[in-house]
């Protein structure tokens, strides 16, 4: 099985540093990028094909759910997920129009890897 | 009430009136009456009074002249005859001209008729007795003159008691009259006087009413004055509340920022523990197997393949690059729970209580906290720069400054997105800070849109906003200018430029309010 290639939104680094160091045990089966912007996303997006978008809701520039609206359009074949803490409704009622899936910040792994692995028969633990 | 009483006093005021004229108009008959009497009829009643007297006289003298010897006597009797004659004439010729009724013309006709006949035949026996025939003259005058005169006398009686009659029915009417006049002048006096007295009463009346009303008015005014002083220890109470309502609104509408801020550390102190902990139980079988190696060695046994295995393991779990991860989810972690308590101390100081006292605040630290707390609101759309001056404490309400500065922030942020509308450049936002002599400023300047000149005057007002609903309630600036102003004697200000931004400034007396 090819590792699953997942590309992680936010404009922390230090959360995308979390999570890589949090996906530490699935180092060989998952193949992590990160990005800290919409653009930088979608940019990484055109240049391989990537099975789930992660993204945050709130980031300076393109928030998290055009980005993920662009890549319904764009790649619709990509599991979008958001990984946020917002509690804004009208945000979250936007987001959600657009997601296959939500994880609540702060998460643990088991529901982050829930997240990713639903519907792709890849094992979650 | 009041209505009946004037219409009463209507209707005896016309009834007063009305006797009153009529009063007056009977007294001017009254008078027109009495100037008849005095000036017609008395005069006639007199005139026919001395003419009577005269043809008594000359009726005397008549048969005088009968009984008189000489010549010279019996001219003198003619001549006072002929005097007297004349002096009739003349009365007769004043009445002749002044007679007013038909009665009056009969009656003086008649004397007119029957003097003619007197004065015919007194002349007869004048020339008689002139002549000498003395006989035939007494003859002449008890035969024409006497009777003549009796007649003429008569006559004149009748048109004197028909004068006479007639003054008196004047005198009488004009009695009449001057009765009833005295009685409507007496009913008009007396009626004044019910009138006056009635409105004497209802003067003290309604100046007791209006005394009445001035005391209760001033009763009144007093209640109102407590009301009113009650009133203000409300307002100043409910102030109080609107200034706490509007920081928990202040702070809930940022707490979910705040939870947000929160959060992002939480969550990667939490991955990087995790991983910490999920590396360390690897780390331990790897030192496990260090320790393996180490007896072989020192048992002298064979190491080779434990070190051969070992590689393997270091290999396996990227030792390598675990050497390098593990400092950094270290520094991490103590990186996210630095930013955790940075928020929980300045959500801290800013959630004091509102203090009674004045304390020394540290100015520039209030405004790190302001910043921290509203973090959430202005990140996505603006930088943040501070450029913080060298401040003594001032003597504030801590919590007070706190609120309006956050309010202040909060407005720059809103104002950045507003002009950036989703897209647009990142703004910018300056917080100075500023000592200037014994006042402290601090401005708050953005890169927003800029206040549209038409709205300026009012954006103070409390529940003024130009924010969508559930973004603003209109009371941060007026709560900010209330706890500048007032609560400290400080000035709040501000300039804007539309299209380029808004700069608000606090200027804060270093000692505290004046007071």
């Amino acid at each position: 099985m090819s590792r699953r290639r997942i590309l992680f939104v936010d404009d922390e680094l230090q959360v995308l540093e979390g999570l890589r160091d949090l996906l530490w045990r699935h180092r060989r089966q998952l193949e992590l990028h990160f990005a800290t912007g919409g653009n930088a996303a979608l940019l990484a997006l055109r240049q391989k094909p990537f099975d789930v978008v992660v993204a945050d809701l709130r980031m300076p520039g393109m928030d998290g759910a055009t980005l993920l609206e662009r890549v319904q359009q764009e790649h619709p074949g990509v599991r979008r997920i958001i990984l946020s803490g917002e509690a804004e409704r009208a945000t979250m009622q936007r987001a959600l129009g657009v997601a296959d899936g939500f994880v609540g910040k702060p998460c643990d792994l088991s529901v982050l890897l829930a997240a990713i692995a639903t519907g792709s028969g890849w094992p979650t633990q | 009430m009041s209505a009946k009483l004037s219409l009463g006093f209507a209707v005896l005021v016309a009834g007063l009136v009305g006797i009153g004229w009529s009063g007056l108009s009977r007294m001017s008959r009254i008078n027109d009456d009495l100037e008849h009497i005095v000036k017609r009829r008395w005069p006639n009643v007199r005139i026919a009074e001395e003419a009577l007297d005269l043809m008594n006289e000359n009726s005397r003298i008549s048969l005088e002249m009968c009984l008189v010897e000489g010549r010279d006597e019996l001219a003198t009797l003619i001549d006072r005859q002929e005097r007297n004659r004349e002096r009739i004439t003349s009365f007769m010729k004043r009445i002749g001209q002044d007679l007013d009724s038909v009665e009056a013309r009969e009656l003086f006709g008649a004397v007119v008729v029957s003097r003619q006949r007197y004065v015919e035949s007194f002349t007869g026996a004048r020339q008689a007795l002139q002549a000498g025939q003395r006989e035939r003259g007494r003859q002449i005058v008890r035969a024409e003159v006497v009777p003549a005169l009796d007649e003429l006398r008569r006559a004149w009686r009748a048109y004197f008691s028909f004068e006479n009659q007639l003054m008196n029915q004047a005198a009488e009417t004009s009695a009449e009259n001057y009765q009833s006049t005295r009685r409507s002048g007496v009913v008009v006096i007396v009626g004044s006087a019910v009138f006056a007295m009635l409105l004497a009463l209802l003067v003290t009346h309604h100046l007791d009413i209006a005394f009445g009303q001035l005391r209760h008015a001033k009763d009144q005014a007093e209640a109102t004055n407590r009301a009113l002083s009650a009133e203000m220890q409300a307002r100043a109470r409910m102030e109080l509340q609107l200034r706490q309502a509007q920081k928990l609104e202040a702070v809930g509408r940022l707490a979910s920022g705040v939870a947000h801020e929160i959060n992002t550390p939480v969550q990667f102190v939490n991955d990087s523990v995790h991983f910490l902990q999920e590396v360390l139980g690897d780390l331990t079988g790897l030192l496990q197997q260090y320790a393996e190696l180490r007896a072989a060695v020192l048992d002298g046994g064979s190491a080779e393949e434990r070190a051969r295995a070992l590689a393997a393991a270091e290999q396996a779990l990227d030792l390598s690059l675990l050497q390098k991860r593990i400092p950094e989810a270290m520094q991490r972690s103590i990186d996210g729970l630095g930013r955790i308590a940075g928020i929980v101390r300045a959500m801290k100081e800013f959630g004091h209580p509102d203090e009674t006292e004045m304390a020394p605040l540290d100015l520039n630290r209030a405004v790190g906290n302001t910043l921290t707390i509203a973090r959430h609101e202005y990140r996505y759309v603006a930088d943040v720069r501070t450029d913080l001056g060298e401040l003594p404490e001032v003597r504030c309400h801590a919590g007070q400054i706190g609120q309006a500065l956050l309010n202040l922030v909060v407005n720059a942020a809103h104002a950045v997105a507003e002009a950036r509308r989703g897209e647009g450049p990142r703004g910018l936002i300056t917080v100075a800070t500023r000592h200037e002599g014994a006042f402290a400023e601090i401005s708050v300047a953005d890169t927003g849109g800029g206040i549209p000149a038409a709205i300026r005057d009012r954006i103070f007002d409390p529940f003024f906003t130009t924010k969508e609903v559930g973004r603003g309630t209109g009371q941060g600036l007026a709560i900010a200018r209330a706890v500048v102003v007032e609560r400290h004697g400080g000035e709040l200000t501000f300039e804007s430029d539309e299209g380029r931004g808004t700069t608000f400034l606090i200027r804060l007396p270093i000692a505290g309010r004046a007071a």
